[in-house]
């Protein structure tokens, strides 16, 4: 097989990949600073719940999580498996992340001092106006850093969606490898990801620069 | 009419009862200063009157209107809406908390046009009068990490008094700054006190108070223990605490 | 902008380095070693209830076999015609002769294959999905009537993936296990008579099993040949130095031809089409 039939294939499934990447961020992102405040909740129990669901989702592996979310259904209640596969990893994906996200999110969140509430709170602000006008956007140039980490980790992540057959990149790479008794798919998928991971740099630098215009 | 009427204010922490029914009250143009040792009660007093710590008993009252109240079981509550409250004070923190992620101008524009929903353009007009005034007209579009510490107390002075307010609060205003640098901040709050601003100040600025002060209250252990004229309470005060006090302060 | 173009330029060095690189690997003969370890036979699998659909396979494929069309197909692949039953005449299966293929409701027929299975089911070099177990199963729909489509299987899922009726069928060089009837899959005739041999360097001092004592030996994740050394040949591999489970044949060959490893316990057909390329 000629090194462009290896690059055009693959190319196929880098569209999935790119598909689980896009969509793990759109809904792992927000859900995760819903986790993040249900675990920062002054309710106890409410936060018990969040804090063993997330030590669950961080304790356990992707692969096992995707596994129960596109077959558990199945075998436990007789549902049929879903055709399209990527609704079922994109779910595990963005559980899973939503998890790392909210505790970068809480470790964000509590970093900010008492005094910025405090002078929020005596200038009338309402609590929801506090958190998104005051404490989020300092949140956010806090937390960059780690969740360009956990991004970078994603683009990587997405091979193991391998398990479950969704046809992304790193899969077919896999099989055209062990058909064709050739360790070339495996150079391509690792190019594909350092420049998958180099734009998501170039990016996440952008937008850490345009953040940086102040100092805490 | 007094502006801000505490009685009887009772507050503990942990079995630790720090304010021990103090009662105080501030008249409009007003300048009160209180003075005392570090852990007597003064700072908690102060974040009581701003809402910030709940009090245990007591009556809080602004402009005549009660914060606090006893329902029908004798339960000490708190007004429903308490933002209506807020409108009537400012308090200019220790340590500025200023906004780090908004410019000047932003972060004493915020709160007028976000809070009160007031006219953006005229807001801005205000609030550069202000600036202006507090000689930070060339710093309105600098973020606070780039001023020093004078200018950052100077620009949350700007951000209180921008919601316009009834009564400013002061908790040790320049006791984050060096030596040098607190002259600056002094100077703007006896500028406001020449304009009637009333004003309520925690300081161990002891000569400041003096010169500034209409009234100086002296906290020790949770209670008042003087309270008078600043001529009476550094002239010739009768209490031994306050003696004591006040010679530590000159040694 | 400088620094994505950088990026673009090294990119394109590695992969012409990679397109060179398969020409320059080091020439390792290797030879396979055949004691005729671990008989056992390759089947379809079904999900428990679906006999009717195991009957016409079975039936199609021997239409296949009458008409020349599956001896056609066998041609393409050398390394495995000696061994498929239904040609050297070692098929003891008995088919139900009432089933007419002709009489077959129209369907869409999934075959689950794990691509990276060569020759049996793998990516051809137009990209596409070939093999033998493909192209027979492709004829046999078309006797049928049958949409033939294909899913591929992650191997260490695949009951899991036929329960969950992602695919119709295991059909991709697949050893029958006991356990497999016993779970009540329904298995197609045996197709294909497999033993497990070993492949060792051709100028090595390995002749027979005997000699793996104190060596180190590589077998492939989930495979029969895995099973087998675990439980009935275990005696065999207790004299191993170590055994190595690799999760793809084409790592465990690497590792033989890069000297990590000195056998690789692996399907006949496997080694078979490996070491012949």
């Amino acid at each position: 097989m000629s090194l462009i039939t290896i690059i055009l294939k693959m190319c196929e499934g880098l569209g999935k990949t790119c598909a689980i990447f896009f969509l793990t961020l759109l809904f792992s992102l927000p859900l995760g600073m819903v986790i993040s405040l249900l675990r920062m909740s002054k309710n106890k129990i409410i936060s018990k719940i969040t804090q063993f669901a997330v030590s669950v989702l961080r304790g356990t592996p992707l692969m096992l999580q995707l596994l129960a979310v596109t077959y558990g259904p199945y075998y436990l209640f007789g549902v049929s498996v879903s055709r399209n596969k990527l609704i079922p990893v994109v779910i595990a994906f963005a559980i899973n992340y939503a998890a790392y996200f909210s505790e970068i999110y809480r470790g964000g969140i509590e970093s900010i001092s008492v005094g910025q509430y405090e002078a929020a709170t005596i200038l009338g602000y309402s609590k929801a106006q506090t958190f998104i006008r005051i404490i989020l956007p300092q949140v956010v140039r806090r937390i960059l850093p780690s969740v360009t980490n956990e991004i970078v980790t994603l683009v990587k992540d997405t091979s193991i969606a391998f398990t479950v057959s969704y046809q992304e990149m790193f899969t077919i790479g896999k099989q055209i490898a062990n058909s064709q008794t050739s360790f070339t798919p495996f150079l391509v998928a690792g190019v594909f990801y350092y420049i998958f991971n180099a734009l998501v740099g170039f990016v996440m630098g952008i937008v850490e620069k345009s953040m940086s215009y102040y100092k805490q | 009419m007094n502006v801000l009427k505490m009685t009887d204010i009772k507050k503990s922490f942990g079995g630790n009862e720090v304010l021990k029914g103090i009662s105080f009250h501030v008249d409009k143009g007003e300048v009160v200063s209180i003075i005392g040792t570090s852990g007597g009660g003064k700072s908690t007093l102060l974040r009581c009157a701003t809402l910030l710590e709940t009090i245990d008993d007591g009556t809080i009252s602004y402009m005549g209107e009660d914060v606090t109240y006893y329902d029908q079981n004798g339960k000490l509550c708190y007004a429903k809406d308490l933002n209506h409250f807020k409108k009537f004070f400012g308090l200019v923190f220790q340590n500025f908390n200023l906004f780090p992620h908004f410019s000047v101008l932003k972060n004493v524009m915020d709160a007028p046009v976000t809070v009160q929903g007031r006219d953006k353009a005229e807001v801005k007009e205000e609030c550069m009068k202000l600036l202006n005034k507090m000689g930070l007209g060339d710093k309105a579009d600098a973020y606070p990490f780039e001023l020093s510490g004078g200018q950052q107390q100077r620009v949350s002075i700007v951000r209180a008094l921008a919601m316009k307010p009834d009564i400013l609060f002061f908790d040790e205003p320049t006791s984050a700054l060096d030596p040098e640098l607190t002259g600056e901040v002094l100077k703007v709050i006896k500028a406001l006190a020449d304009e009637k601003m009333t004003m309520v100040i925690v300081t161990h600025e002891m000569a400041f108070a003096k010169a500034v002060s209409d009234r100086v209250v002296f906290i020790d252990g949770g209670i008042i223990a003087e309270e008078g004229a600043p001529e009476e309470v550094f002239g010739n005060t009768k209490n031994e605490r306050t003696k004591q006090f006040l010679q530590s302060y000159n040694d | 902008m400088k620094k994505l173009i950088a990026i673009l330029l090294a990119a394109i060095m590695v992969l012409s380095f990679a397109a060179c690189g398969e020409k320059t690997k080091a020439d390792v003969k290797l030879k396979i070693i055949n004691e005729e370890l671990g008989a056992e036979e390759y089947g379809i699998a079904f999900r428990n209830g679906d006999d009717e659909v195991c009957k016409y396979i079975d039936a199609a494929v021997q239409e296949l076999v009458k008409t020349g069309k599956y001896k056609e197909i066998a041609d393409k692949y050398p390394d495995i015609i000696d061994n498929l039953l239904f040609l050297n005449g070692e098929s003891k299966a008995e088919f139900d002769t009432a089933v007419d293929v002709s009489k077959a409701e129209k369907r869409t027929f999934t075959m689950g294959i794990d691509p990276e299975y060569p020759p049996f089911s793998y990516i051809g070099d137009d990209g596409e999905y070939t093999g033998f177990d493909v192209e027979v199963c492709k004829a046999a729909c078309d006797i049928l009537g049958w949409d033939f489509a294909v899913f591929g299987v992650n191997w260490d899922q695949k009951l899991v993936q036929l329960d969950a009726k992602e695919c119709d069928c295991v059909w991709s060089g697949m050893t029958i296990l006991d356990s497999m009837k016993e779970n009540g899959y329904v298995i197609s005739a045996p197709y294909y008579y497999n033993t497990q041999v070993l492949v060792v360097k051709e100028d090595g001092s390995i002749a027979s099993s005997k000699d793996l004592k104190d060596k180190v030996v590589a077998v492939q994740l989930g495979t029969s040949g895995e099973t087998l050394l675990n439980e009935d040949l275990s005696d065999l591999k207790d004299t191993f130095k170590e055994l190595v489970t690799c999760d793809s044949f084409l790592k465990c060959f690497t590792e033989l031809e890069g000297g990590a490893v000195d056998a690789v316990f692996v399907d006949y057909p496997v080694a078979k089409s490996y070491v012949s390329k």
